[in-house]
């Protein structure tokens, strides 16, 4: 140290300039000389005992820094030049638009230091308010997923190889040019286009390119339905129910709650009819199925009844209605009586095993309800069901619970008929040049068209994807495009309702483009970034803006269009519903199934159309019925099994039309003998490492010359076929399984029942006695005993959370949001099959009742955050302590796991990192870069080792609570929500504020309905379960 | 066969020479070369190294999830192993202490091997709790160190009363059999002309003399050590069935879980012990000294553990049933008839039925069915673990979590090598020290204590 530092010649006051002579004579020194200055090696005499202590304490240090760095941390930049808007440490919000399987949502995105890190639903959004689905959740793997295309690639030599833009570009303008010069067709083989924008520009791509014909289909579609929509009311546009209204809900063959479009809405109309909490009332809910599907695990009524008689179950129940019952005057429906009258509903139910009790019920319950009574079909099912349903509805009077609002297409939707027209052109070589814009017909047309075999008839295969697909491997020029959340777009999906899309982060790689700008510079000769941006501007001045009082400029209302996300604009359709009664004759003939197996192919739970096959989040989610995760399978019932003498996990060969698979077999309770179904959209081939090869492809069974549809099979044929395959559910389903003692079999046999893990009750029997659940738990109460005179208070906020199991469907939904909200990893098939899958929530689902009419409870898990928790008192280390806000804190950092926690807690809600499940999967695949990004940077990433499990989002809680002592408010928890709360479509999960007597989950605590699960273990958990009461029909 | 047990039995057999006695006992130390001993280090050197390096290896690379634990199952073979490595370490000091307090003088020459076992077992014992947690490197985080960020550790964990009370037992087993030790190490030092092992006998022995004054330090001390080492004994066992018991799992959370734990190991140990003990004398020529009645006694001891597990076994399904506890008494339903219903029967049968045949005397002087049945205790002592972890642990309260364990490989290659390890300090042991305490031993020979009876008290 210099001198002059030392003594220094500046003061500040002229005490302290008079004082600055220091004493140097010891006296007033505290200190002898030497102690108290900084330490200075070279001063030192070399057996300095100073010396030697503070080369050792370095010493030691260094050896402990050196030795302890068994990770890499890693490397933390500072921005350069901060963006504006960016605050490092918080999160920035920005509306957009997703489009998933076939529909648009917009969103929420919320974003972190620039990358967006997790999806939730628009709250400004008027269809799903707030609302999305799992898809959404899990895009973000989809955007950071490191096996996307990341620059054009192009056949030469019969090899797909690397080539730049220009390159691609200058060969795809040759081919376009060349198409239209031989006149040929340009084939543009898109899913379901929503966009109006890019409606447009490929109109223009048409004014340019000559014979240029869209073909945008849905490979699960609505096609029969709106088809029959068409002959009944001469108006090919169907309107959207109000699932709010009705009482009585009939479905044939329709997972109104778990298949289909417009579900988030829908599944949060129909619980508003399940208000046995809010209301004490709710509606009854039928189904007529053959596989167990999300409706039919949640109707209060389900009857088995194949696909195939769907039909005629249908006719039967308008004969009773219409001719037995009256309800309406028939007679207007000219020839109709002659019709229903050749077909008996008492016959059918004989013929069928089905109760003459409940059918008798359930047409009673119609007929009472007329005008509040719904009649749906699956979309799977033929045309002629859903002229029939259509026919009840028109009889029932359902129609005032149609609404004006519509779903949109952009384009025609394309149906199989079209695309069948297309591959015979392909055949016929009329066709130049097929451009798929992310689609993957060679996936889900190969069997049933043969689709490939025809592009190669076709000079210019043009596929633009964003990972490689069974289309571009078979493809001359594939082009990487832009995900949604790098995109410029918009959307309307619905009628007057737009969506504008916007990129939340520049494309991750310099090789992606943005196709709308790759096809305009197609058009233009000249590629320019951004050139869709002024399009899509351009389109949405001259289409969309009108100056108003608030948007005077079309850059106000750009502004508010982007800050919003949606915008409402004038658009109508015209009703019609004037019931065209000569429809049904087209049904005059009915459906005679053949003999043999009937094949259902349904649409699968979570990966779509297959797109979703290479996002681990999604194919780790279980099959909300099966719990099976990873793989499609045959589900068959009990007595199907015996008769084809087949084993769980046995493959089967199935046989449609000379089309065969094998498939391994699953032993489904309550599916209807004789038939077998099987999730379609598994089974990709070429999809990048964690979608190829998950499931079976299947597509090659659905055989279009079905006369049900090409979704379901008559006179089938199923083999036992060689081998076994191992279908892995994270549940077992042993409580059917034939080997187990007797004295054992009574006990497991409705254990969840007699252990109070589910209480239920029916709607009919809780209005008669409101306290039935109340004495229960009260009487358990009184055993429970402290060994503490008083117990702990917690004063401020407590956190707790009510979940209504009436409203909760079972769809996990919420298992995703929590898996993208708590870098919750994926830890592969393998994994799962020793019961290690890492969901801090799950969805239980119990079979009580029989094998062939079991009864379905569901119950979502998660940590109970207990006061007494068995888990904190065992851990040696303390890692798992008590909050003062009622909490089970996880210290990540301090476990060394031991997993006594794991063991005591009886829950078994915690989750033990067996491996770095990041490093383990596919040696690495999401320890990959890019999913560094997709981390939510508040939730520590754990490594192995560790045990985990849900903290009710403690960090959002934390922002909360910073937040509002920024704000200089009182905190009292009202503005924080979890992550499967926002995302629950049905709000089944409240979370909240216990000690806030006004709160939401405060009031359900109270409720006559209210239970914890294992009270009687004096744990005192957090999460309240409302009792589900099934509306059974009294008589039944 | 016509024994009067009201006779005094000669604990050795044909010898009266003390010089014969040290001579015995001192030979696998002086003779190197035993083909046999080197062939067993081999094997035992052999399963340390490969199995258990493979396994570790393995471990230490990946994670737990390279065994079969899983999620309701989240303790498995590493805590069965280590429960019944502990188990094992318990005969040594019974017999050493209690038996010694109890002036049990036929403890004398099975007593330091039995300790030498304990010690190696206590060893073998804590690598596994150390393995079990996820992240090894951590393990200290278990042990009440100051630090700077005032992390302490929990003391309302069983785990962390295991960590003191192994640590307890592992300390006072070691200095008892060490002070043991102290004169045979002396009368090795004496014996030996090779300068090395002069001068490491002559470390250990701490200047023993074989004085007046010695004796007297040493018997007082050797009392003392015995009396702090026997609630020990019934202390460790106790504090690891906490483990269990202070849970909440059914199957677990039962009182009875102390005594029921010191009894099993009690009866662990003495398997173990004679199955051992069998092959030693046979291998080391000492009949005389580990003769067939203290073979006898320890089957006897054998029988009477075994019909108190057996007691505790049908006081937990009688308490089970007597409770009226759904998941508890589904529990033990489910060990009898569940999945793991084989693990359960074995338990039974080797624990319970097998040593029944010791009620005949013709049978408990057979060494080879003593083996045998020493084996099987052994195999149904380790189940015992077994079936208590893992059936409590694979269906507790919620259906929808029930699962199977599984072990995997890496399960299988660490208990052998923890076999190897055991057995490799075992050996080492005995090529290096007296397995038998020739100090002790000569005190009991006949002839050894003379009074105006001859030496026999008859």
């Amino acid at each position: 140290m210099s001198k002059d530092l030392k003594e220094p010649n500046y003061w500040t006051s002229l005490e302290d300039y008079h004082k600055s002579t220091p004493a140097s004579n010891g006296e007033f020194q505290e200190f002898p000389e030497g102690v108290s200055e900084a330490l200075e090696l070279s001063s030192m005499t070399d057996v300095s005992r100073r010396k030697f202590l503070a080369l050792l304490g370095a010493s030691a240090a260094l050896a402990g820094t050196g030795c302890s760095n068994y990770v890499d941390p890693g490397k933390i930049v500072a921005y350069n030049k901060k963006p504006v808007s960016v605050l490092p440490g918080r999160a920035n919000y920005y509306a957009t638009t997703l489009t998933e399987g076939g529909e648009a949502f917009s969103v929420l995105v919320k974003t972190r230091e620039g990358r967006p890190i997790k999806v939730d639903g628009n709250p400004d959004d008027p269809i799903n308010k707030g609302k999305s689905n799992a898809a959404c959740q899990a895009s973000l793997l989809n955007l950071y997923d490191p096996e996307r295309l990341k620059s054009p690639l192009q056949l030469v030599e019969k090899v797909q190889k690397e080539v730049t833009w220009d390159e691609a570009n200058k060969s795809v303008i040759a081919a376009l040019a060349k198409a239209k010069a031989s006149g040929k067709q340009i084939a543009v083989v898109a899913n379901s286009i929503k966009s109006p924008t890019f409606a447009k520009l490929l109109s223009d791509f048409r004014a340019k390119y000559g014979d240029v014909r869209v073909y945008s289909y849905d490979f699960f579609n609505d096609d029969s339905k709106v088809n029959a929509w068409k002959k009944s009311y001469n108006q090919s546009e169907l309107p959207i129910f109000d699932w709010s209204k009705p009482k009585v809900f009939l479905s044939f063959d329709g997972d109104f709650l778990g298949r289909g479009s417009n579900l988030v809405q829908r599944s949060a109309q129909y619980v508003q009819t399940r208000a046995a909490v809010d209301k004490k009332s709710s509606s009854r809910t039928y189904i007529a199925e053959a596989g167990m599907s999300i409706t039919g695990m949640n109707a209060d009524h389900r009857l088995k009844v194949s696909p195939t008689h769907q039909l005629e179950f249908a006719l039967c129940i308008a004969s009773e209605i219409v001719l037995k019952k009256s309800v309406s005057n028939y007679s207007k429906y000219g020839t109709i009586s002659q019709l229903l009258s050749k077909h008996s509903l008492s016959a059918f139910v004989k013929k069928h095993g089905l109760s003459e009790k409940l059918i008798h019920n359930l047409v009673q319950d119609l007929v009472d309800n007329k005008g509040e009574a719904l009649v749906y079909a699956g979309d799977q099912l033929p045309q002629e069901v859903h002229l029939v349903v259509n026919f009840l509805n028109e009889v029932l009077e359902a129609d005032k619970m149609y609404t004006e609002d519509y779903i949109m297409e952009q384009v025609p939707r394309a149906h199989i008929g079209d695309l069948q027209s297309l591959v015979a052109d392909m055949n016929t070589d009329k066709v130049g040049v097929v451009l798929h814009v992310d689609s993957n017909p060679v996936f889900h047309f190969d069997g049933a068209l043969g689709y490939s075999k025809a592009l190669t008839k076709v000079n210019s295969v043009i596929s633009v994807v964003s990972g490689v697909s069974e289309t571009s491997a078979v493809s001359n020029i594939v082009l990487p495009m832009t995900h949604d959340f790098e995109s410029w777009g918009d959307t309307n999906a619905r009628v007057g309702l737009l969506n504008l899309q916007q990129p939340l982060i520049a494309p991750l790689y310099d090789g992606v483009r943005q196709f709308e700008d790759v096809l305009l510079g197609w058009m233009n000769g000249v590629y320019k970034a951004q050139a869709y941006y002024a399009y899509l501007q351009n389109n949405w001045k001259s289409s969309y803006f009108k100056a108003s009082k608030d948007l005077k400029t079309f850059n106000d209302f750009w502004g508010k269009s982007l800050h919003d996300g949606v915008v409402t604009i004038d658009q109508k359709f015209k009703r019609n519903l004037s019931f065209n009664a000569s429809s049904l004759n087209l049904v005059s003939n009915g459906l005679n199934p053949k003999d043999g197996y009937v094949l259902e192919i349904q649409e699968n739970y979570s990966i779509g159309d297959g797109r979703n096959a290479n996002n681990g989040w999604l194919q780790e989610v279980p099959h909300p019925v099966t719990r099976v995760v990873w793989d499609n399978y045959a589900a068959i019932s009990t007595n199907t099994a015996v008769k084809l003498a087949v084993e769980p996990n046995q493959n089967i060969k199935i046989t449609v039309d000379g089309q065969s698979v094998v498939v391994p077999v699953f032993v489904q309770p309550g599916m209807v003998d004789g038939v077998i179904e099987i999730t379609a959209g598994y089974g990709r081939k070429v999809a990048g490492t964690v979608g190829t090869g998950a499931g079976f492809d299947v597509h090659s069974l659905m055989s279009v010359k079905s006369k049900f549809g090409p979704f379901v099979h008559d006179g089938v044929e199923v083999v036992k076929s060689h081998g076994t395959y191992d279908v892995i559910s994270t549940q077992e389903h042993f409580s059917f399984k034939e080997d187990i003692p007797e004295i054992l079999k009574s006990r497991m046999k409705d254990a969840h029942l007699r252990r109070d893990i589910i209480q239920e009750g029916t709607l009919d029997g809780y209005l008669e006695d409101e306290k039935f659940l109340v004495d229960k738990q009260a009487n358990k109460r009184k055993h429970l005993f402290s060994l503490y005179e008083e117990e702990h208070k917690y004063n401020g906020v407590k956190w707790g959370m009510a979940i209504d199991l009436n409203k909760c469907s079972g769809c996990n939904e919420c298992v995703v949001a929590c898996n993208a909200e708590n870098n919750i990893p994926v830890v592969g098939k393998e994994q799962v099959s020793m019961n290690r899958e890492m969901h801090w929530l799950r969805i239980d689902r119990y079979y009580s009742g029989t094998v062939d009419e079991p009864v379905v409870s569901l119950q979502p898990m998660l940590c109970q955050q207990c006061d007494n928790a068995p888990c904190e008192n065992v851990c040696p280390v303390s890692a798992t302590t008590h909050t003062p806000d009622g909490l089970n804190g996880m210290a990540y950092n301090r476990c060394v796991g031991t997993r006594y926690c794991g063991n005591n807690c009886v829950y078994k809600v915690r989750r033990f990192n067996y491996f770095n499940y990041r490093a383990n999967y596919e040696e690495g695949f999401y320890q990959k870069e890019s999913f560094h990004l997709a981390h939510n940077p508040e939730v520590t990433v754990r490594s192995r080792g560790v045990m985990e499990k849900c903290t009710f989002c403690v960090q959002r809680i934390a922002e909360g609570r910073a937040e509002a002592r920024r704000n200089d408010e009182v905190f009292d928890g009202s503005k924080v929500t979890v992550a499967c709360q926002d995302v629950c479509n049905t709000s089944a999960i409240v979370f909240g504020n216990v000690n806030d007597e006004k709160s939401d989950v405060a009031k359900l605590r109270a409720h006559d309905l209210e239970y914890k699960v294992l009270e009687e273990l004096h744990v005192k958990p957090n999460v309240s379960y409302m009792a589900k009461l099934r509306n059974t029909h009294k008589e039944a | 066969m016509n024994i009067d047990y009201s006779k005094h039995v000669s604990l050795v057999e044909g010898t009266t020479n003390l010089r014969e006695v040290d001579d015995v006992i001192a030979a696998p130390m002086e003779n190197p070369n035993n083909p046999r001993f080197l062939m067993a280090l081999f094997v035992s050197v052999s399963l340390m190294v490969f199995c258990g390096g493979t396994a570790l290896y393995n471990l230490l690379g990946f994670g737990t999830g390279t065994w079969g634990n899983q999620n309701p199952v989240m303790w498995g073979w590493p805590i069965v192993n280590f429960v019944f490595w502990v188990g094992i370490g318990h005969a040594g000091t019974l017999i050493s202490a209690i038996l010694f307090l109890m002036r049990q003088t036929w403890r004398n020459s099975i007593a330091r091997f039995a300790e030498a076992m304990t010690i190696f077992a206590v060893i073998t014992a804590l690598v596994f709790p150390l393995l079990h947690t996820g992240r090894p490197w951590l393990a200290h985080y278990l042990l009440p160190y100051p630090n700077e960020r005032a992390l302490w550790v929990n003391f309302r964990s069983p785990l962390l009363w295991d960590v003191f009370a192994v640590s307890t037992y592992f300390t006072v087993s070691f200095f008892f059999w060490y002070v043991g030790l102290i004169p045979d190490f002396a009368t090795m030092r004496d014996r030996t002309t090779h300068k090395v092992k002069k001068f490491v006998y002559s470390l250990l022995s701490l200047g023993w003399r074989f004085s007046n004054r010695h004796w007297q330090h040493y018997e007082r001390a050797y009392l003392i050590l015995a009396g702090l080492c026997t609630p020990l004994v019934l202390s460790v066992h106790s504090i690891v069935s906490f483990d269990f018991a202070v849970s909440l799992i059914p199957g677990w959370h039962t009182t009875i879980f102390p005594p029921y734990f010191v009894a099993g190991a009690i009866f662990s140990g003495f398997a173990m012990v004679l199955t051992v003990l069998i092959i030693v004398r046979k291998i080391f020529y000492m009949e005389h000294i580990i003769t067939l009645n203290h073979l006898e006694r320890m089957a006897k001891v054998l029988m009477a553990t075994g019909l108190m597990v057996g007691y505790a076994y049908s006081m937990e399904f009688f308490i089970a049933w007597y409770s009226g506890v759904e998941a508890e008494s589904f529990i033990f339903i489910n060990r009898a008839f569940g999945p793991y219903a084989w693990a359960y029967w074995t338990m039974i049968a080797c624990n319970v039925v097998f040593p029944q045949i010791f009620w005949f005397k013709k049978l408990r002087r057979n060494i080879p069915v003593i083996f045998v049945i020493s084996i099987t205790t052994n195999i149904g002592m380790w189940f015992e673990r077994f079936v208590i972890t893992v059936t409590s642990l694979h269906r507790d309260y919620l259906p929808s979590s029930w699962g199977y364990f599984t072990p995997t490989v890496y399960d299988g290659l660490l208990y052998l090598g923890s076999f190897g390890l055991f057995f490799t300090g075992v050996i080492l042991f005995a090529r290096f020290a007296p397995v038998v305490a020739m100090a002790e031993l000569k005190a009991v020979v006949d002839g050894a204590q003379p009074s105006h009876h001859g030496g026999d008290h008859e």
